[in-house]
């Protein structure tokens, strides 16, 4: 991200924000409140383009190449979803569909991984195998729970992780629960 | 090998969540055709084109917030062109506004006693709460006095088809198509600059 700003109806929900990770690197960034680090983590991962600034996923624009950052970008949202689908099998052989992955090589990717997530609560560990699933090259966290930081730097294994949090306390607290860098 | 699309994952999910209301309306147009029993056809044809785009622009607004969120962060964290989103959303209140009016005309068919009717109401009801519901669904990736205007904009479209229907059957179909046709482009093109955030 260079510069990158998010603003909405005049106000600045998201200040400049300058932030590099290369290739397979692990970055835990401190936001100024919840909600802009619930932005940036949707600017990291394409869904939300900056206002002004630029932000680049590989050599990809999220204003230009929007698809293109996606299928770089894997991300897992903060909020605990309400998790209505039926099974955890329709939610990854669904989550495949609109990868284009083949679903049932997918189904066993993502129990391997639910496996490596063993002790977290479903409605963080279901969003998280489904967003690994597709092998992404870049993992954006909202605002991960610390606690859960060494399993996530374990199942996400050499893809890059860059975690968003409301706090510098949250961040460290996550940095040391896995050792990532600020 | 790669299993069913994209576009059919996302409408038969959402679909799956407004099955009960879907029944729930269906079960509401047939009540409605049933106390339309002694009625003619023109009345009818007016009946199900008005009750199928009421139900259509429910069926449209009810695709964005609350229970669907987890759906839309999938959706918008996709690899997907926007376009390709919004014809998968438009389906839902599509096929959903098909099933209610379905019932509608069944009711109306058993009710009609020996009299044959005719199939051009039935397909244009359908096809003009399919026109409403795309059109509604550009209100949903718009806020305040816009999302007032797009839902207006339905209900003025439901007018036009209702008035045309009569003198220019034709006429009422096209329009239905140029409606349904613009107001998913417009949809596409919104939800392309929508943001979650």
């Amino acid at each position: 991200m260079r510069g990158a700003t998010f603003r909405r109806g005049g106000e600045e929900l998201v200040s400049a924000q300058y932030i590099e990770l290369e290739q397979g690197g692990r970055l835990a960034h401190a936001c100024a409140g919840n909600r802009a680090a619930a932005i940036v983590a949707m600017m990291a991962a394409g869904l939300v383009r900056a206002s002004g600034g630029a932000v680049y996923v590989g050599a990809f624009d999220p204003r230009i190449q929007p698809v293109h950052v996606k299928r770089l970008a894997g991300y897992v949202p903060h909020d605990a979803l309400p998790y209505e689908f039926p099974s955890f099998e329709q939610y990854i052989e669904y989550r495949a569909a609109l990868w284009q992955l083949p679903q049932a090589e997918s189904v066993v990717r993502a129990r391997h991984i639910l496996a490596g997530l063993e002790g977290i609560h479903e409605s963080f560990a279901y969003p998280l195998a489904g967003a690994l699933i597709a092998q992404p090259s870049l993992l954006v966290l909202d605002r991960p729970q610390a606690v859960y930081g060494r399993q996530i730097v374990d199942v996400a294994k050499n893809c890059a992780i860059f975690s968003t949090h409301g706090s510098e306390n949250e961040a460290a607290r996550f940095t040391d629960a896995c050792a990532v860098r600020i | 090998m790669i299993g069913r699309s994209a576009i059919s994952a996302i409408a038969f999910t959402r679909l799956q969540r407004f099955g009960g209301q879907v029944l729930y309306v269906a079960a509401a147009a047939a009540l409605f055709a049933a106390l339309q029993m002694h009625s003619d056809l023109g009345a009818h044809a007016l009946g199900a084109a008005l009750f199928g785009s009421l139900a259509g622009m429910y069926f449209a607004l009810a695709q964005r917030g609350g229970r669907m969120r987890e759906l839309e962060l999938c959706e918008q964290a996709a690899p997907m062109y926007a376009r390709e989103v919004a014809r998968a959303i438009a389906l839902v209140p599509s096929l959903g506004v098909i099933i209610a009016l379905a019932g509608y005309w069944i009711v109306t068919e058993i009710s009609s006693g020996p009299r044959a009717l005719a199939t051009a109401p039935v397909f244009l009801s359908m096809a003009c709460a399919c026109a409403v519901s795309v059109v509604a669904l550009c209100a949903t990736v718009r806020a305040g006095v816009w999302q007032a205007v797009y839902i207006l904009l339905a209900a003025v479209v439901a007018t036009i088809i209702v008035m045309l229907e009569y003198p220019q059957l034709p006429a009422a179909f096209l329009f239905c198509g140029i409606a349904g046709f613009i107001g998913l482009r417009q949809y596409g093109e919104a939800l392309a600059r929508w943001d979650p955030a």
